[in-house]
């Protein structure tokens, strides 16, 4: 069977067409997606696999493949940043509705001495209900919070038990196949984390 | 019975008013002080390890406030007295390069006719070894003391900003 030059000329216009249709959708779909609030790492970094202790047991970065990790480095006697940094992440998780079970909060103490598993398990609870609160050795912790370049330090006071720790106060985002994606600062809106998150899951 | 029909229903919208007037905001005034929006963040009491000295507090709050000071003269906040935790300071936090520091300070300057803010991230009261969960609805009684207006209750109310 012979196909005409016309008929050609259609098929060809047909493939364009489509073609066209495709290329609208696309610059079209990502035109639509919100730019990214949070400082975006690109590509992103992969931050290998690491243990911790919750009062579940052994946890790994990698039991939450498939997940979008937040990670917050911090201590359970910090009375103003760290919890105010829970309260936005509980927030968000109530923004996500049913998209809530594709993110895992992670906190980590850098406060070993003081900051229990069991008592890191019913703070990070407290803010909500699947969240974890993990710790582990010193020295882990220490191996732990230089993969995020975390920079902490204890502040020794003069009753020595309520000594302070200074601490970098940023969220971290690793996307769901264990790369680091997003940065948030402290103070960034929960709204902004929640579009973030949004646009990550999609 | 309509008597007591009568009773129950103003006994419903006085209920109502006095709610409506305590969700204003939680304001304490001096001859020259005024405390708006008086605040604290739920915060759990941290007993989990068997404390040898037996005594059953931990775990940090915060407390936030707005000084409005209407004097003439400015006023200084030297410290906080109250019975919700083992210690009270006054702290402020600063973030600088996005770590985040914590350290005590000896006072607080209210300049004349301005007003400070102390909010998360900023200046707070630290309340440490807290010995009561402090509960969302819950309200905390703190003594503030300043150099000019002398002492002032306010009463914090527990809840998420």
């Amino acid at each position: 069977m012979k196909i005409s030059l016309s008929q050609k000329r259609i098929i060809l216009a047909g493939f364009l067409l489509i073609l066209g249709i495709v290329a609208v959708y696309l610059a079209y779909s990502t035109k639509t997606l919100p730019p990214f609030r949070g400082v975006l790492i690109d590509p992103p970094y992969s931050i290998g696999d690491f243990t911790l202790q919750s009062d579940q047991g052994d946890i790994h970065l990698s039991d939450f493949q498939g997940k979008v990790v937040l990670l917050y480095f911090g201590y359970t006697y910090c009375p103003d940043v760290c919890p105010a940094t829970m309260a936005d992440l509980s927030q968000v998780m109530e923004d996500l509705g049913k998209d809530s079970s594709k993110v895992q909060v992670i906190f980590i103490s850098v406060d070993p001495d003081r900051d229990t598993p069991e008592e890191l398990g019913i703070y990070a609870r407290y803010f909500y209900p699947d969240f974890i609160g993990a710790t582990s050795t010193a020295d882990n912790i220490a191996d732990v919070a230089y993969k995020f370049g975390v920079y902490y330090e204890i502040i020794p006071a003069a009753s020595g038990e309520n000594y302070t720790i200074d601490h970098t106060a940023t969220v971290w985002v690793i996307d769901q196949s264990g790369g680091l994606y997003l940065e948030w600062p402290y103070g960034t809106p929960s709204s902004d984390m929640a579009s973030d998150l949004k646009r990550l899951l999609k | 019975m309509k008597q007591n029909h009568k009773v129950l229903v103003s006994l419903f919208f006085s209920l109502l008013l006095s709610a409506c007037a305590g969700n204003k905001t939680n304001s304490t005034t001096s001859d020259t002080i005024e405390i708006q929006n008086a605040w604290a963040r739920p915060a759990l009491m941290m007993t989990m390890g068997n404390d040898s000295s037996g005594d059953m507090s931990g775990g940090n709050g915060a407390a936030y406030m707005i000084v409005a000071n209407k004097g003439t003269a400015a006023d200084r906040l030297t410290s906080v007295e109250g019975t919700v935790a083992d210690s009270i300071q006054i702290h402020q936090t600063i973030l600088k390069d996005n770590v985040m520091s914590m350290s005590p300070v000896d006072a607080i300057e209210v300049p004349a006719k301005g007003q400070v803010e102390l909010k998360p991230g900023g200046y707070h009261i630290m309340l440490i070894g807290l010995k009561q969960d402090l509960k969302i609805g819950d309200q905390i009684q703190l003594t503030l003391i300043f150099e000019k207006a002398g002492r002032i209750n306010v009463d914090f109310d527990v809840k998420n900003p």
